[in-house]
């Protein structure tokens, strides 16, 4: 940063003493955010903080009760989505979806679409030039204006909206979540190109719920809790477990709550299994409590293999072994009755059913015991319910609410209850955390190693190492369809699995 | 968790100040429909006498019963996501194929009518293959089902309507006639009072409202239609339940037609017309129904009964046929608003 005084630099957006009132909910009570200009602005806090409804009302989709909204030193009494984009100021929402089968040119200028001058013709060359320059300059890749938006890969979308708002020179860039679903040499490229952007003198606000990215990334961090900001600090001055303590008002003693579990018989063999282009030749052995680690990048072959456990997929050499016999599931449904559960990573499209009942998710696998001769066994069904609720502490309205009202980390216990009441005894976990807060993310881990104590095996696909290692017993690095290393979880770092998972040699190729 | 605890405590002081407004709002809500439809029935028999008597209540539920019959076919595929656009052409081309074994092969009552059902459950059939394996989008699919349904009735008869003594495309003279028993499907009352449209009707719903509300296969249905590959993922056979949701529509729809001709006793190229649109309205009003939200098979009862007895009532008080459809089309639009327009605002 320069040697300019704070005054001098000023402050891109200040809003003061917000309030603002759903329903008579009390969603912020005079929260405040002040961000200078041309500097990385963190922004946490737990789900329900506050935060989301915060960086609405900045986007113009909400009006506050009170409070008032400075941007660039003036104030603003109603700000419109059409006003603010106007103003400079761009959102990369985590789930805002790009029109599906629209191509990345059409979807990077759509509404603004340039035109041949005096033609109502469009300038399909000047988009093409355009984009193909922000693409190259800032990502390095190439993403060909034809491709189709659901053609490309979660990061590459990502890319396509960001460019979006590159496109109109932005003053203020705010992201939500945008890591949520990168592995990390992807979220490596979005951070340079974040410090790049601050560099060129663009203010960002960066929402995480991931603090080490936080640490990393911001000159400062405002912390919101029930609808107040209780801090705002420059990152030199604090560290990522202070900030965690703001956030939960506690102190999280251990982060990874770590159960010794003595692990039993053998539950799950994998024998050289392989699938064409996938993956090859994966042996792997996981016992009764015990907690595998499994991670890679992108095209590793690790969901591949995940997939092909639950029988999504299928194998095209190779053994799996459950229990002592061969069992290659061909569907679901097969795995589900061999006790295998999934809890996929996209929680909200595929572990869920959002305008489902709390109790009609959680027995949606297990309906077989609540069923008598066909019909359904409604009073079994509220006791299984109430008594999941209780020992997973879903915190709902009760147990006949949409699950959609639910927290995204309550949203994650419900899918993983659906697991215990069907007895499952294999939890392939695909990114439990993903998006969840920091409170549930520790319940969580609490879960797993009760479900390890009780002689589960368990198998954690994480792309967050700091967890993984946390959690686990052992971690295998897949890298390029291959298990290219075996981790002992109490003796290694993050920077090793890290290292492993990138093949150390590629790691130059990528980073230098 | 005690910060969560903290988190929720200004919701919860709120809730309980706004909390028995908010209850008598909900409880007004999902009671609304029967609300209108009691203050209908005394409004109607304080207009005019005659609307009370039992011979005209039975003659509304008579009124309504294929509609409702169609309408729970559709709150079937509703509940798993999916739409049938077809079944008002199954419906009519069911009053043809019934007539053309009847009248042109000879057959029987008893041969016709299950042979009609067949008609109808294969159709569902091919429309589950499209959607469930070609992956054809259910509107799609279903619409040009429709449309070729629509042409294929009028191929047989060479576009005539079926009535006794037909002149068949050879040249021919059909020599068949209605079973007369078949005629007392939609001819006769059981006891001189409830005619067997309704009894059928009141079985449709009963068994459907059975099937969606109290069994397994019915809660999957709804979870298909709820998240698809959720379903799918703890271990249920969604391509088996759409499959099962088509049937039931095709089958149902052809039993609506079984119903419509033995009221009429000829094969009406034009018959079932607005058959398709009526059924749909009765189920998405049914959405408003006890506040589920959801398609539900009471829902869709009352939704045709509230319909029929609207129109009789009015017809009764000289209002003119021409108004029958802007009628319904308003008591739709009401029931969507009611569903859909009290929702509350998404929390933060």
């Amino acid at each position: 940063m320069s040697a300019a005084s704070p005054d001098e630099i000023g402050d891109a957006i200040h809003l003061d003493g917000i309030v603002k009132r759903f329903d008579g909910a009390l969603a912020l009570s005079r929260a405040s955010l002040r961000v200078r200009r041309g500097t990385v602005h963190g922004l946490v806090g737990q789900n329900g903080a506050g935060k989301s409804t915060l960086i609405k009302l900045l986007a113009g989709l909400h009006q506050p009760d009170e409070g008032r909204i400075e941007i660039d030193g003036q104030a603003y009494d109603k700000l419109t989505p059409h006003r603010v984009e106007e103003l400079g100021i761009h959102f990369i929402h985590q789930d805002r979806l790009l029109v599906p089968t629209f191509t990345v040119g059409e979807a990077l200028f759509l509404g603004r679409e340039p035109r041949i001058a005096g033609t109502p013709f469009l300038d399909r060359r000047l988009m093409h030039r355009r984009s193909s320059e922000i693409l190259d300059d800032y990502f390095g890749v190439k993403l060909p204006n034809s491709a189709l938006i659901s053609e490309l890969s979660t990061a590459e979308k990502q890319i396509v909206q960001i460019t979006r708002a590159l496109l109109d020179q932005p003053k203020v860039l705010v992201f939500d979540e945008p890591t949520a679903a990168l592995v990390r040499r992807e979220a490596d490229i979005l951070f340079r190109l974040i410090r790049r952007l601050r560099d060129d003198g663009v203010t960002i606000i960066y929402i995480s719920h991931y603090l080490n990215e936080i640490e990393e990334l911001c000159d400062t961090v405002t912390v919101l809790r029930n609808g107040e900001d209780v801090a705002t600090l420059p990152l030199g001055e604090t560290s990522a477990a202070a900030i965690a303590r703001l956030m939960v008002a506690r102190d999280i003693a251990d982060l990874y709550p770590k159960r010794s579990v003595t692990p039993g018989k053998d539950i799950l063999t994998l024998d050289r299994l392989s699938a064409h282009g996938k993956y090859q030749d994966i042996s792997l052995t996981l016992r009764r409590g015990e907690v595998l680690g499994l991670t890679g990048l992108l095209g590793s072959g690790a969901k591949e293999l995940i997939r092909t456990l639950f029988g999504l997929e299928t194998a095209t050499s190779g053994q799996i072994t459950i229990g002592g016999k061969p069992a290659r599931s061909a569907s679901p449904a097969q795995a589900v009755d061999r006790h295998l559960a999934l809890v996929p990573e996209d929680r909200r499209g595929n572990g869920v059913a959002l305008d489902l009942s709390v109790t009609e998710n959680i027995t949606l696998s297990s309906l077989k015991r609540f069923t008598r001769l066909g019909f359904l066994d409604f009073s079994g069904e509220r006791r299984e319910a109430d008594d999941l609720i209780r020992r997973l502490e879903i915190k709902t309205s009760g147990r006949n609410a949409l699950v959609r009202t639910l927290s995204g980390g309550n949203q994650q216990k419900v899918a993983i209850a659906k697991w215990l009441s069907r007895h499952s005894e294999i939890y392939l976990l695909d990114e439990p955390t993903v998006g969840v807060d920091i409170g549930s993310k520790v319940e969580i881990y609490n879960l797993i190693g009760d479900l390890a104590a009780r002689g589960a095996g368990i198998i954690v696909l994480s792309s967050d190492l700091a967890e993984l290692i946390g959690i686990t017993d052992r971690i295998l690095v897949l890298f390029r369809g291959s298990v290219i290393s075996e981790f002992v979880s109490s003796q290694t770092s993050p920077d090793d699995v890290l290292a492993a998972s990138t093949g150390s040699s590629e790691v130059l190729r990528h980073v230098g | 968790m005690t910060s969560t605890i903290d988190e929720a405590a200004p919701v919860q002081r709120n809730a309980n100040r706004v909390g028995w407004l908010a209850d008598l709002g909900t409880a007004l809500r999902s009671g609304a429909v029967f609300i209108l439809l009691a203050a209908l029935l005394f409004g109607f028999s304080a207009a005019e006498p005659a609307f009370a008597n039992l011979g005209n209540l039975m003659s509304i539920l008579q009124a309504v019963a294929v509609v409702a019959i169609l309408g729970a076919g559709v709150t079937v595929t509703l509940a798993v996501g999916g739409f049938d656009l077809s079944i008002g052409a199954i419906a009519a081309s069911s009053v043809m194929a019934a007539s053309y074994a009847m009248i042109v092969w000879g057959l029987g009552a008893i041969a016709t009518v299950p042979l009609v059902l067949a008609f109808g459950a294969l159709i569902g059939l091919v429309n589950a293959f499209l959607i469930v394996r070609l992956k054809v989008p259910d509107l799609l699919a279903t619409l040009s089902i429709m449309f070729l349904l629509s042409g294929l009735q009028l191929i047989p008869t060479a576009g005539r309507s079926i009535s006794a003594g037909l002149i068949l495309p050879d040249g021919t003279t059909a020599t068949g006639a209605y079973d007369p028993a078949f005629l007392l499907i939609g001819r006769t009352s059981l006891a001189g009072i409830v005619p067997v449209s309704v009894v059928l009707m009141a079985l449709v719903a009963i068994a459907l409202f059975v099937l969606t509300e109290r069994t397994r296969i019915g809660r999957l249905l709804f979870a298909t239609g709820g998240n698809e590959v959720a379903t799918r993922l703890a271990g249920a056979s969604t391509a088996r339940l759409k499959m099962l949701a088509y049937v039931i529509s095709g089958t149902l729809a052809s039993l609506g037609g079984i119903v419509i001709a033995a009221r009429v006793g000829r094969g009406d190229v034009s018959s079932g017309g607005s058959l398709l649109m009526d059924a749909v309205a009765a189920a998405l009003i049914g959405f408003a129904v006890l506040g589920k939200r959801r398609p539900n098979v009471l829902g869709t009862i009352v939704g045709a009964v509230f319909i029929g007895v609207l129109l009789n009532g009015l017809t009764m008080l000289n209002a003119p046929y021409y108004t029958q459809d802007f009628v319904k089309g308003a008591v739709l639009v009401g029931a969507l608003a009611l569903t859909y327009g009290t929702v509350r605002s998404p929390s933060p």
